[in-house]
């Protein structure tokens, strides 16, 4: 497959190669810039605009012959500090940013001259970069190749290196004749362009809500998925980590804490999950009616990944290469077999059992305790299955480059990731490509061809490791009674683990089976891009993206034998079976989306105040996947794990097939007048396949304002103010993730029964139809301030939304009973409304060698229900305790605690029945409720809010990047708050963790605050309560990173333009609440002790370039 | 120029062009109403839609993940809340039916709930028996099914009304514009649910056909009807007799009614005795082996409706159970087993083989050394046939149930080993040695317990010919005709090989009772509608533990009292004898009226 993939870039090149294209022949004097690019139009085709009031009287002298539009628009404008670049046919004129405009540098007397390259991070040189000399009026800009060259006045003593999107940087002189200079992209400039849904914007005229990280954060620390790497760095986005798994260790994102969210992928939907984050160039997240653009699919935000493109100059190859060490961040240990003892006898005593079949006897667990008799052991299973650390190799390289006809970007990337199990654990790995080509058949026609694919490897243990699934029982079932290895090697220990024998068997590959995935991702797409001569400022795109997802699973299961072992008598005793033959599921499943778009984009500003822009846009976009099982069991030997191998008699297949389409059409207007008054409306009429002819399409408006206060006259002596600009926004949009094909009633295959001669197949009613069933319908307000201060030394926004989402999905329960005997279909019945805030503040600046860039953003989100459709409660109990509409969603209801009964006569003094038996079952060290109603008993009235949920309301994030000369620095802090876990550490299997053995309540540590009641205490201990509902949240030092650029004149001999070393860590230090747990704060609610749990990394790289 | 206009519209054609009709699409796994009520294959599948989905056909079991999901263990649960035993794999079993014997039933419900699940296949029934009026069928087909879904029907309405008593009556598929009434429905008095059913076997018993044997194997015969009768109407009648009439006759029937019940149970049940159609099951001279293959052996003379099961793992597409799986004793798969733990009460409960009282002198057994047999000497058949212990024979070895050994010295030995002798016997689950007993019926010895669950092949029986022989002997006792019982009840124990009975009284009835029928999911629904369970389900149960001794391979055996605890003992209170209808049921419709007590 990987050779057909260059095949067809081999052919697209050809294609290019022939192309002839048009060139430019000038003759002007002492003409106004304007009349040139009417000419350059007349010519070419392309649309020019002039972002700059004068710009376009500025006075050119050229003359040129046969040259080609780039190198005519390089030499008319480079000298003039202007910057231009074409983007869907329209060729945009800017000013440079801080660099004399229309005015070549003043000559001084030459004392004499410096020479050297810009480059970016990536050693791609830097084209139009302004060089200054500090305290002077003197400066350059740099070439299409980085390079510049510069006279020093005798005074000059400091070089600045100024362009916009990167930071600042400032050289001393001294006595070099040769300055090399790297400079990084600063991340939220607001001059920046931000990829939209179906197009991009200069930052400076986006009126949505729309945050924007670029690939180069993403890819500081190397970690596998890409959704992680969002934690902290956009204001909005909730994301949280719930599980470290290899391959399955993606954080749950929400934006504003809505559901699951669009994720486009360079135009079509896609997962993004596993894109190498090092071939991304931007993620942007559209927070507000910015979204409604992508219509019913919209309702909970959209996610645009975009990835790297090619760009003008010689190939640049740039290697990146790390080494990681991955270990838990906090997982809890397993008691030893002596407190396994000890526990287990105080919990059967505890909880009344007749003493003379006590578990373990003292001097039995004495025993244990001891450690020293082969009869006793104290096996440290954490220690035997899990190891310290677990490497993580992830290597790739890319090349970028182009002429001006053609620009390429390739990249090849791998990852291995192992799981933290000791033995043949398995692991993940990942191999990405990417090629996006972008060539200039003819000066108004482009295309661009693009291919990426990415291969998935999971290799896992055949036990299910996500929370909660069976190997954490296995887990907390292996006892440490039991030794890990017995003197005959064949014969595997008999640990419990719940009848599995233990983990060390269900979590080797090599004992247990393993469960594997191949997941094979191929999206294709071509782009044409044609400008219309005859209508200024009109062009016309097709897209077609072609996406197919094959993936395999293979399930081998390995019998099992496991013993126990007299060390006395040498005696084995066959404990158990898992499983008396090999079995083996195997499936294949595959699905494809073509997503079709043809649009219309006219672009144009009229007299140099109306800039009116207008896509027009159709999509289409067809689903199709289907699925296929086949298994068979009792192998005649585990030898052979192929499904040929096994039995005939009980082998069976299964299979199934879907199919849905929808389309759309977009309108979008923007009109700006002066650049100061800013309005973009869009309208998106979608329809989807899963409803009714008669009401599948649906209309999707927005409109957003904004105002450029900085560009109003009554501010223009304020030179403290970069930018303000303020902005809002009233856009709908739908979720139609509700469910297929509703309308339709029918039969569908149900369960089989044994009638007659064998099995009977049953059928089984869809249920009562709904044909009214549609999308939910959202909408949602947006305000917000951009601001930058005093050259960006204060930067950022504030904003503020409401969405109202109607229409979710419910079950009519009020209207009919179960006695009714078919559940109603679901209808459009249900309603939230959510707020939130978003701040974000930078600052930037440069001392000397010294520059930072430090950002932080809080955000706030939380959701109610309006309507909910629910029973209606008359009971005022059960109406402040059971009614959901008009709560936050999040509430959590529970009983109330009040501390440990650390004395009888407190429970013979309970005024009240807390146990349904008059207190008979309470004892000291279990937990005392609080009767709220005052009934004299305990029952669910007395229940209360106690809680928010499991997902954080409050999230914050502070990054900052610091240079000093060639040291660079990252940190990222990220913060969750205002968010509840259940917390219990016990009751997952047999065992607990160590720790619960220091927090458990004893008479000797009668703690009325003990973290843990008394072990087998009375029934009541296991009400919903707010002793396990802890309020949760953490401040954790996601990300450091700190790299060193080695001097250039060391890298000359071996060919290399840059070369950086780095360190980069996540998860080195946390500050939570719920740390005397022992646990990771972002563990999944109630999964504290069974899940994978979140891994620190320490990566050690080196990226370089050539 | 023109070229790549071309090629753009050429390319944007093509595009376009297989885009057509993507907004009609249709779900790829559904079946049209039109096709289904047009089709007599399809129709069939629908109904038996309806028997899969009476999941209490086994043993009571709530839902049809039991062997794969959180309630694996549901077929037991109905042995463990009765005082025929207690879970004993807790860590796979879970402790609910343990925590609900404990007294744990609150107003939420959540014990062998059946009302949302029945409802559902009633409404199926329902639909079934008004489509098939009109459906272009055969008539002798459409005859038998319509009596098949109205049996399933009443079977569920007899599930419910042994759970909660009255509840709501639906005869008919409800439309959603049906009116407000009907679609909130009241409850029925708990005499018109039984009435409903007795008359609806009354109604279909000629429909049906007298034998379930080959293609109708499965599905009731017209003596499935009528054992159905003779235990709902002796349901009936006991509640009538033993219990009281609250809520306006929602729970309870008139005491008067009584009489007509028994006779209503006493005639269904002498329908099938006399018609001599079936008979107990009694081929193997060995009467231990004679009854425990009325269980294994496959549409026996005995058997009149089952739940069938083939030898195939559900995992593998086949209808296989996990009988075996959960009750075998050591060694297992996953080594575990023997979910049910006895009480030694019930294996007291089995009587000397020449009709004397099985209680043990529990302070002899605890002095000196025993022999398993010589503990256990001359117990009747059934209790070996029904129960596993220390020293059972099974599969070529002997149950190695000790727990300690007593070395030549005197030391008691609780780990390791002694001169290559094991401290513990091997018949341990999560550590723990249980009752000293396991359940040994149904249980097929010639099945390999190593390999996967859900492939035990054996029948469910749910009436069965010795239970009807009950239901008869129990309603003429109470109709006075005290000899016919006593004559029964002698059929049962002859063909059980224990002494026959000379005289007969109600005690001796439900001693029978309870011992043929264990472990058959009778017991618990007995001691309600006898009223008894307050007092029979409130109280400490006990196990055995056996130490061995080394020199003399005798056992000491150590009695275990209050094994399920002393600070919590099993706790039936009065209102269990229904199960609350819940807050959310009736949040749903406020016409149905709570059970009291909750």
């Amino acid at each position: 497959m990987k050779l057909a993939i260059f095949l067809t870039l081999g052919l697209a090149f050809n294609a290019l190669a022939e192309a002839n294209a048009q060139k430019i022949t000038l003759n002007v004097k002492n003409t106004p810039l304007g009349e040139v690019m009417r000419e350059f139009q007349k010519q070419q085709g392309y649309s020019f605009l002039f972002h700059g009031k004068h710009l376009p009287d500025i006075r050119i002298d050229a003359q040129l012959r046969q040259v080609e539009f780039a190198d005519a628009m390089d030499m008319i404008l480079t000298d003039r500090g202007l910057d231009w670049s074409l983007e869907d046919g329209i060729v945009t004129i800017t000013k440079r940013r801080s660099s004399p405009v229309a005015n070549k540098p003043i000559t001084m007397p030459q004392q004499r001259t410096i020479i050297g390259n810009v480059s970016d991070n990536h050693g791609n040189p830097l084209e139009g970069v302004t060089i200054s000399v500090k305290g002077t009026p003197v400066a350059v800009t740099s070439d299409a190749y980085g390079g510049y060259r510069i006279s020093i006045p005798e005074s000059g003593r400091i070089l600045v290196f100024s362009i916009v999107g990167f930071s600042p940087v400032e050289r001393s002189v001294g006595d070099l004749s040769t300055i090399d200079v790297l400079m990084e992209a600063t991340v939220s400039d607001l001059d920046e362009v931000v990829v939209v849904g179906y197009g991009v914007q200069r930052r400076e005229t986006v009126t949505g809500s729309v945050s924007t990280v670029k690939g180069d954060e993403l890819s500081i620390a190397p970690v596998a998925s890409t959704s992680t790497t969002l934690a902290g760095r956009l204001p909005g986005l909730i994301s949280f980590q719930q599980q470290g798994l290899p391959g399955a260790d993606g954080a749950n994102i929400q934006i504003r804490g809505f559901g699951s969210a669009l994720v486009i992928v360079d135009g079509v939907e896609a997962d993004f999950n596993s894109l190498d984050p090092n071939s991304i160039e931007s993620i942007s997240i559209l927070k507000d009616a910015s979204a409604s653009i992508y219509g019913s699919r919209a309702g909970n935000g959209v996610i645009l990944v975009t990835t790297k493109r090619g760009n003008q100059g010689a190939p640049v190859f740039s290697l990146n290469s790390t080494y990681t060490l991955q270990g838990v961040t906090r997982m809890l240990k397993p008691a030893s077999s002596g407190q396994y003892a000890e526990l287990r006898s105080e919990a059967w005593l505890n909880s009344g059992q007749p003493p003379s079949q006590v578990p373990f006897t003292t001097e039995q667990i004495e025993s244990y305790y001891r450690g020293d008799d082969p009869l006793y052991p104290n096996t440290d299973w954490y220690n035997v299955l899990i190891r310290n650390f677990a490497p993580q190799h992830h290597h790739n390289i890319a090349v970028r480059g182009g002429t001006d006809r053609v620009r390429y970007y390739g990249f090849l990337g791998y990852l291995d990731q192992e799981t933290m199990w000791k033995k043949n654990g398995g692991g993940y790995s990942r191999y990405n490509f990417q090629s996006n080509v972008d060539a200039k058949i003819q000066d108004n026609f482009t295309i661009q061809l693009d291919v990426t694919s990415t291969m998935n490897f999971k290799r896992y243990a055949s036990r299910p490791q996500n929370a909660g699934e069976a190997a954490w029982e296995d887990y907390w079932n292996t006892l440490p009674i039991y030794p890990a290895s017995l003197p005959d090697p064949a014969k595997i220990p008999f640990a419990a683990g719940g009848g599995t024998g233990g983990a060390h068997v269900t979590t080797n590959r090599d004992i247990y089976g393993y469960n594997d995935t191949d997941e094979q991702n191929l999206r294709g797409s071509l782009t044409l891009n044609y400008v219309f001569k005859g209508v200024r400022g009109l062009s016309a795109k097709a897209f077609a993206n072609y996406a197919h997802t094959y993936g395999s699973t293979k399930n081998f299961v390995r019998p099992v034998k496991f013993y126990t072992y007299d060390p006395g008598s040498d005696i084995y005793t066959l404990a158990g079976a898992l499983g008396e033959k090999a079995s083996l599921s195997t499936s294949k499943n595959q699905n494809r989306t073509i997503t079709g778009q043809f649009s219309l984009n006219y672009n144009r500003k009229f007299d140099d105040r109306h800039d009116v822009s207008a896509l027009l846009l159709y999509e289409v976009i067809d689903y199709y996947s289907d699925y296929l099982i086949g298994s068979r069991f009792d192998f005649l030997t585990p030898a052979i794990d192929q499904l040929f191998a096994g039995s005939t008699d009980a082998m069976s297949n299964d299979g199934s097939a879907s199919e849905m389409g929808r389309k759309g059409v977009i309108g979008r207007v923007n009109y700006s007048y002066k650049d100061t008054y800013l309005i973009e409306t869009t309208l998106r009429a979608d329809a989807s396949a899963k409803f009714p002819a008669a009401s599948r399409w649906g209309y999707f408006p927005s409109v957003s304002l904004g105002w450029r206060v900085d560009k109003e006259a009554f501010l223009a002596g304020m030179r403290a103010i970069d930018e303000l600009k303020l902005r809002g926004s009233y856009g709908t949009s739908g979720n139609d993730g509700v469910g297929n094909f509703q309308y339709l009633s029918g039969y569908r295959y149900g369960q089989t029964y044994v009638l007659g001669s064998g099995a009977q197949q049953g059928l089984r009613s869809r249920g009562l139809a709904n044909p009214t069933l549609t999308w939910e319908e959202l909408t949602i307000s947006n305000v917000g301030i951009d601001f930058s201060l005093w050259q960006r030394q204060l930067y950022g926004s504030v904003e503020g939304f409401y969405r109202n989402r109607e229409g979710i999905p419910a079950t009519r329960l009020t209207s009919l009973p179960s006695t009714f005997g078919a559940s109603m279909p679901p209808e459009n019945l249900n309603s939230q409304n959510s707020r939130g805030f978003e701040l974000e503040l930078g600052n930037t600046g440069a001392r000397g060698d010294f520059s930072w860039d430090i950002s932080g953003n809080v955000s706030w989100a939380r959701s109610k229900w309006g309507h909910y459709e629910e029973p209606e409660y008359t009971d005022e109990v059960q109406l402040a305790l059971f009614k959901v509409s008009g709560q936050w969603v999040d509430r959590q209801i529970g009983y109330v605690s009040d501390g440990l009964f650390t004395q009888y006569s407190q429970i013979d003094e309970l005024p009240f029945d807390q146990d349904n038996s008059d207190n008979s079952t309470l004892r000291p060290g279990d937990i005392r409720y609080k009767d709220l109603n005052g009934d004299g008993k305990l029952d669910y009235k007395d229940q209360a809010d106690i809680g928010k949920g499991s997902m954080p309301k409050w999230m914050v994030g502070l990054r900052s990047t610091l240079k000093y000369k060639n040291l660079d620095a990252y940190f990222l802090f990220q913060g969750a708050m205002g968010y509840h876990s259940f917390v219990k550490l016990d009751g997952v299997g047999l065992l607990v963790p160590a720790a619960l053995y220091d927090m458990r309540w004893t008479p000797e540590n009668n703690d009325p605050n003990a973290l843990v009641p008394r072990i087998g205490g009375a029934a009541s201990n296991y009400l919903f309560s707010d002793y396990y509902l802890k309020e949760a949240g953490y401040l954790r030092l996601k990300v450091l990173s700190v790299g060193y650029t080695l001097p250039e004149a060391w890298l000359n001999t071996a060919g290399l333009t840059n070369l950086r070393v780095y360190f980069a860590g996540t998860n080195l230090l946390t500050f939570d609440r719920l740390k005397a747990y022992g646990i990771d704060p972002e563990m999944p609610s109630g999964h504290g002790t069974a899940y994978y749990p979140q891994q620190r990394t320490l990566s050690f790289g080196l990226s370089a370039s050539f | 120029m023109k070229k790549y206009l071309l090629t753009c519209l050429a390319i944007a054609y093509t595009l376009f062009g297989c885009q057509k009709g993507v907004l009609d699409k249709v779900p790829l796994n559904v079946i049209s109403d039109a096709q289904v009520w047009g089709d007599q294959v399809l129709i069939d599948a629908y109904l038996t839609e309806a028997y899969a989905r009476t999941y209490i056909f086994l043993n009571e079991t709530g839902g049809n993940e039991w062997d794969t999901g959180a309630g694996w263990a549901a077929p037991f649960a109905i042995n463990h809340i009765s005082d025929e035993g207690r879970t004993n794999w807790t860590s796979v079993a879970g402790p609910l039916g343990y925590y609900f014997k404990m007294g744990g039933l609150t107003v939420n419900g959540g014990l062998l709930e059946w009302w949302e699940e029945s409802y559902q296949v009633i409404r199926i029934t329902n639909e079934f028996i008004e489509k098939m009026a009109t459906a272009s069928v055969d008539e002798t087909f459409r005859k038998q099914r319509v009596a098949e879904a109205r049996f399933i029907r009443a079977f569920n309405y007899f599930a419910m009304v042994k759970r909660y008593g009255g509840v709501p009556l639906i005869t008919k598929a409800q439309r959603l514009d049906d009116p407000h009434e009907e679609l909130y429905p009241r409850r029925e008095s708990e005499k018109a649910i039984y009435d409903f059913i007795l008359s609806e076997m009354d109604a279909i018993v000629t429909d049906l056909p007298s034998q379930a044997t080959g293609d109708h194997y499965g599905r009731p015969s017209m003596y499935a009807a009528l054992a159905l009768k003779s235990r709902a109407a002796l349901y009936a009648a006991s509640i009538s007799e033993y219990g009281q009439v609250q809520l306006d006759g929602l729970l309870g029937i008139p005491k008067e009614m009584a009489q007509g019940y028994f006779q209503q149970a006493y005639e269904a049940a002498n329908k099938i005795i006399t018609d001599n159609k079936f008979s107990l099951y009694d081929e193997d001279v060995d009467k231990v082996t004679n009854f425990r293959n009325l269980f294994l052996k496959k549409n026996n003379s005995e058997v009149i409706f089952v739940r069938p099961h083939t030898f195939t793992d559900r995992d593998r597409g086949g209808n296989g159970w996990s009988y075996d799986f959960f009750q075998t004793p050591a060694p297992n798969a996953w080594g575990a087993g023997n979910v049910d733990a006895p009480y030694l009460e019930m294996a007291e409960e089995f009587e000397k083989i020449d009709g004397t009282q099985g209680t043990l002198d529990r302070t002899a057994i605890q002095q000196g050394l025993w022999t398993a047999e010589a503990l256990w000497q001359d117990r009747e058949p059934r209790f070996f046939a029904t129960i596993y212990t220390l020293n059972t024979a099974w599969k070529g070895t002997r149950l190695d149930w000790h727990n300690g050994l007593i070395t030549p010295d005197g030391t008691l030995l609780a780990d390791g080993s002694y001169e290559g002798v094991l401290a513990k016997g091997n018949q341990q689950v999560d550590g723990s040695f249980g009752t000293g007993f396991g359940v040994m019926k149904y249980l097929d010895e010639s099945k390999n317990n190593l390999g996967e669950r859900g492939t035990s092949g054996t029948d469910w029986i749910i009436f069965r010919y010795g239970e009807v022989l009950l239901n008869f002997a129990e309603a003429a006792y109470a109709l006075g005709n005290s000899e016919a019982a006593r004559l029964t009840i002698n059929e049962i124990r002859q063909r059980a090989g224990v002494a026959q009975h000379t005289s007969i009284d109600l005690a001796k009835i439900k001693h029978e009772r309870k011992v043929e029928l264990a472990y058959e999911g009778h017991r618990y629904w007995d001691l309600r509608r006898w009223r008894t369970a307050v007092t029979d389900l409130t109280r400490g149960f006990s196990g055995l533990r056996y130490i061995l001794d080394y020199n003399t391979r005798k056992y000491r055996i150590e009695v275990i009292s209050d094994i399920d605890g002393s600070v919590s003992p099993p706790r039936f209170r009065p209102e269990n004898y229904y199960f609350p209808i819940t807050p959310g049921r009736i949040g749903q419709n406020e016409s149905l009226i709570p059970n009291p007590g909750y």
